[in-house]
């Protein structure tokens, strides 16, 4: 079976010279949930801008067998959903179903078929109601699962969010929690909820300073207290 | 946080609410154009034209102290214009008013002429962002062909103004929370500061849009219009309005 993430050697050091990702590589197969964590600074949102070419570092990236170049750039973009931190950057529409609209309709979808998505898209993250309203004025939960929503509506293979949970109170991280596991399919998450971390992935991958330093089942990582301390985890 | 937003209003549900957004845009910029273009002496004709305004404001409910408090904003326009009513010549070539009996009363009449003109030009523009939402008016100029660019700025602002005014407050609070006063000249700096940082947050947040719209397969266009046709109900409200405005204008040629 071939993998739908696979990611060889790859380094990566943004413009004003920070080395970000030093010769990272990951394999990640269909229909599995990887949770990503690390101290802040570790290097997580820069590795998930790389597996659809947002950002290109030195290394090979291949998704679902497509090696990532300028040409395969538009397909890969289709086959990954990438969850955004700040709901704020991911809605930038004047009202939400325009941000649930932008992307099937950059697929050239006609308006109806475009509705149909949306629809479906903001009922299974519970905001069929607030479809009208500008995104401003919802709250971070609704935010939260409006920016899943506008990814959703891409009908990506491969779902990655960058710390989905991240300030929202127990309810917000709760909900969120189970829309995932109600999405299913791959996904990769960001996250530093080590409490939420079993039940949201089967496999854990830790990164600190730009590396990956532990790989394993999620319940072997979370007993590791070195491993968890020397990541700044605990 | 709470603004009054830009389109506050605009979701509720009446008769005007309901008529397709681009005949209101029509009707509305018709009627600041035919009110600006008449003479003001025809008093009868403005009194009209105020009197659709309220009418439409009835019909769709909207409060009409939200729509008085609004207008304010033109108050200080206008009395820049004001200031510079004395020294204006007002000769038949500012507005042909042949029999005027002395020149202060022409000065008056120009003051008059620019206030009431521009009174109601506010209250259409504000009327029209109250009866109408604010991306369905974007998408409507671009059915009338606007040039994308500015629509997709105008888009950007309305999603995100209030977004970098939140931010502004939350700084200024926390400055104000360690006792900063900003009373004398030597605090410029830190508003200086301020503005800056504030900068370089929307600079970096625009970054990360575009690459939130990159990941979703941007392709140049933001929001996209169904082009339905109008329907008979919506070419009627279109038709028997301009016919009302061209009407109240030639009756006061
Ligand atoms: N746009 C950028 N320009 C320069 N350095 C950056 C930029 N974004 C992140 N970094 C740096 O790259 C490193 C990794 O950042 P990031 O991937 O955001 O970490 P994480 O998501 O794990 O908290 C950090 O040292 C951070 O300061
Ligand atoms: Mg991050």
């Amino acid at each position: 079976m071939i993998p739908v993430i696979q990611i060889e050697h790859l380094s990566y050091t943004y413009p004003d010279g920070t080395k970000a990702l030093h010769d990272i590589s990951l394999r990640i197969d269909s229909g599995e949930r990887v949770g990503i964590i690390g101290a802040n600074g570790a290097g997580k949102s820069t590795l998930i801008l790389h597996f659809n070419g947002l950002l290109q570092g030195e290394g090979k990236v291949i998704i679902d067998g497509i090696p990532l170049e300028k040409k395969t750039l538009k397909t890969i973009r289709r086959k990954i959903g990438l969850v955004f931190q700040n709901p704020d950057d991911q809605l930038f529409c004047p009202s939400v179903y325009d941000d649930i609209a932008f992307a099937p309709r950059n697929m050239g979808l006609n308006e109806s078929e475009v509705r149909d998505i949306a629809e479906d898209c903001l009922k299974r993250v519970g905001l069929l109601d607030n479809s009208k309203r500008g995104s401003y004025h919802l709250s971070w939960g609704e935010k939260r699962r409006a920016s899943i929503a506008a990814v959703l509506a891409m009908r990506p293979e491969i779902l990655v969010l960058d710390e989905p949970v991240s300030g929202l109170d127990p309810r917000g991280k709760r909900e969120i929690v189970e829309l995932l596991k109600s999405i299913g399919g791959t996904q990769v998450m960001i996250t530093h909820d080590l409490d939420r971390l079993k039940s949201m992935a089967d496999r854990a991958v830790v990164m600190n300073k730009g590396r990956i330093i532990a790989d394993d089942e999620t319940a072997n990582i979370l007993s590791n207290q070195t491993l968890l301390y020397k990541a700044g985890l605990i | 946080m709470h603004h009054d937003f830009i389109d506050k209003y605009s979701n509720l549900d009446s008769p005007v609410h309901r008529i397709d957004s681009r005949v209101k845009i029509v009707f509305f910029f018709s009627l600041i154009l035919i009110c600006v273009s008449t003479p003001i002496y025809h008093i009868r004709a403005f009194f009209l034209y105020f009197l659709i305004l309220i009418a439409i404001l009835t019909i769709s409910k909207i409060p009409i102290l939200h729509v008085l408090r609004k207008s304010l904003v033109i108050i200080p326009f206008v009395l820049i214009i004001a200031l510079f009513i004395p020294f204006t010549e007002t000769s038949e070539t500012v507005f042909r008013f042949n029999d005027s009996p002395d020149l202060m009363m022409n000065r008056w009449l120009l003051f008059w002429n620019v206030l009431v003109k521009a009174f109601i030009s506010i209250i259409t523009l504000i009327l029209l962002n109250s009866v109408t939402r604010f991306d369905d008016t974007l998408k409507s100029l671009s059915a009338f062909r606007f040039p994308i660019v500015l629509i997709n700025m105008l888009s950007f602002f309305y999603r995100y103004i209030f977004v970098i005014i939140d931010e502004a407050e939350r700084m200024q609070r926390a400055l104000v929370s360690r006792l900063f006063r900003g009373r004398s000249l030597i605090h410029a700096k830190v508003i200086g500061d301020l503005l800056a940082i504030l900068f370089l947050r929307s600079y970096e947040r625009g970054e990360r849009v575009y690459l939130a719209m990159c990941a979703r397969g941007w392709d140049g266009q933001l929001l996209i219009v169904d082009k339905k046709p109008l329907i008979l109900k919506d070419s009627a409200a279109l038709i028997i309005g301009l016919a009302a405005l061209l009407l109240i204008r030639l009756w006061s040629v």
